[in-house]
């Protein structure tokens, strides 16, 4: 059985202009060790799924489904179960390393204190470990940074902070929230490569939620594609990469710029932009921006048809999307 | 908070007449009526900035780490708010000293023979063109010691942020 598995999970988030389904029915399981690789535009809805599964969504919403983790319901837990589970079996890295970490306290202090509160370390201890950590997630000089307050470091050794943070008590998944958006593309790499490494030798399963498709295929064993809330294609990256199906999978990779790309070759834009969520349609929530939409995405949702082993894509107009080059989708 | 929406209609000083005015003069009371005074003051800026403190990106990430709501508001929100408060109070105290002299002068604070600066003033108010010195200098010693207390205030915030205190 699968270390997390998510069943038909939504959130709903209650707006001053009614409610805002901010994800949607949204399925996929996770084994230990496995990546998987969460993709889509700003806004469909991403951060809202990896909150949801911390237990971390704003107190004005609500969510529904199921989210098995060891076999157990997360959302059926209490505020103080979840404060056991948080930080010590699921840990969390957030898109802006510069506000991540609290100005007041010394970085060594807010590595040990997740050490002492779920791995009840004595001072000592914990201040050992936090070296060690600190070496492992490739700070050069531990013992001089450890004293040092957030702002004395640069933005990628702020992120590798957040990294030792939350491998300090040796989660088994690691949900990294666009990790490296908010950092420059050299540190960005070095980033990816370092949680890439610690996942693997650690043995944690990883989600790597980010927009740029190239940073998914290179670091995922598996990917969900979102839009507006809920999943359009599913699949393993290799399967995928190998055949973009969806309409949207489709726009979403063309629309990326590729290095060795003719010279003159260009790149295709989406039309429209990322739709409300209060106004959005009962059936594919593409429908809007979608070249092939007829009436029947409007009004009912595509289910998730298993269109090679593993590899789903949630659309009506599966046949026709798998016939048409991408060019001519967008053009 | 309701009762503070009601303290901040009325200025600090009518207030505190109000109070004394109810309670009866004396040095108990006006120190009490400055004190009730103040409460909301204090009430409405740690709550107006703990809650900006609540959502930061820092207090998600403590959260992520498995901390409760307790430890939170302890180790990650009182730090961050604190300076804020100190030189509050700082400033209040000063407020309060002015209120208190103000009172005096009126006759409804500290009462003979306890001493006071702002009874001195009245005192030498009679006398003024006689011996102006006797107003002066309670109203120096007023001066000074808000002045001084507006220093304490800047310097402990200094210390208290470590984003300032490293770059001196
Ligand atoms: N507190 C909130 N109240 C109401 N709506 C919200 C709230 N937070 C987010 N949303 C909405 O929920 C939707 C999903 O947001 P989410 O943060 O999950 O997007 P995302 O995919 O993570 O985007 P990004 O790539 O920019 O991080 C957005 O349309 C956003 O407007
Ligand atoms: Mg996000």
């Amino acid at each position: 059985m699968s270390l997390l598995n998510v069943k038909d999970l939504s959130v709903i988030l209650s707006t001053s202009e009614g409610p805002a389904r901010a994800v949607r029915n949204l399925n996929f399981h996770l084994n230990r060790g496995e990546t998987l690789g969460i993709v889509g535009e700003s806004g469909c809805g991403k951060s809202m799924a990896a909150l949801a599964l911390m237990g971390l969504l704003p107190e004005q919403s609500e969510t529904v489904g199921e989210i098995k983790f060891d076999g157990q319901n997360l959302l059926e837990k209490s505020d103080a179960d979840m404060c056991q589970i948080r930080g010590n079996r699921l840990a969390m890295i957030f898109q802006e390393p510069m506000t991540s970490l609290n100005p007041v306290h010394t970085v060594g202090h807010q590595i040990m204190e997740p050490l002492r509160l779920h791995r009840n370390m004595s001072d000592n201890d914990a201040r050992s470990e936090t070296l060690r950590l600190l070496d492992r997630v490739g700070i050069p000089n531990p013992k001089e940074l450890v004293d040092n307050y957030p702002h004395q470091l640069s933005g990628g050794q702020r992120q590798r902070v957040m990294i030792a943070i939350a491998l300090s008590c040796q989660p088994d998944i690691l949900i990294a929230d666009e990790p490296t958006t908010a950092l420059d593309v050299t540190i960005q790499d070095q980033i990816l490569e370092l949680i890439q490494t610690l996942v693997r030798e650690e043995g944690m399963s990883l989600i790597l939620i980010s927009h740029d498709l190239g940073v998914i295929s290179e670091n995922t064993d598996n990917i969900l594609v979102m839009y507006g809330g809920s999943a359009v294609e599913t699949g393993q990256t290799a399967q995928i990469f190998d055949e973009l199906i969806h309409p949207y999978t489709q726009g979403l990779f063309a629309a990326m710029p590729k290095l060795g790309r003719a010279r003159g070759g260009r790149l295709v834009t989406i039309p429209g932009t990322v739709p409300d969520l209060i106004s959005l349609p009962s059936g594919c929530t593409f429908t809007d921006r979608c070249p092939l939409a007829t009436d029947i995405c409007r009004n009912t949702p595509p289910p998730a048809v298993e269109v090679k082993a593993n590899h789903f894509a949630a659309c009506h107009h599966i046949d026709e999307a798998r016939n048409r080059k991408t060019e001519e989708l967008f053009s | 908070m309701r009762f503070s929406d009601f303290s901040f209609a009325f200025p600090a000083i009518l207030s505190a007449i109000m109070l004394t005015a109810i309670l009866g003069p004396g040095g108990v009371n006006s120190i009490l009526a400055i004190g009730l005074y103040n409460i909301p003051v204090f009430a409405r800026l740690t709550r107006g900035s703990a809650n900006s403190i609540w959502t930061r990106e820092f207090v998600m990430a403590a959260r992520a780490s498995g901390k409760g709501r307790f430890r939170i508001t302890f180790e990650h929100i009182l730090p961050n708010i604190l300076s804020i408060i100190i030189v509050q109070a700082t400033i209040l105290f000063a407020i309060a000293i002015l209120a208190e002299a103000a009172l005096s002068y009126l006759g409804l604070g500290t009462q003979p023979p306890e001493p006071s600066w702002g009874r001195m003033l009245n005192e030498a108010q009679t006398l003024m063109f006689l011996d102006p010195m006797q107003a002066i200098y309670p109203g120096i010693a007023i001066a000074i010691a808000v002045f001084g207390l507006n220093l304490l205030g800047d310097g402990l915030r200094d210390v208290l942020d470590p984003r300032l205190s490293r770059k001196r």
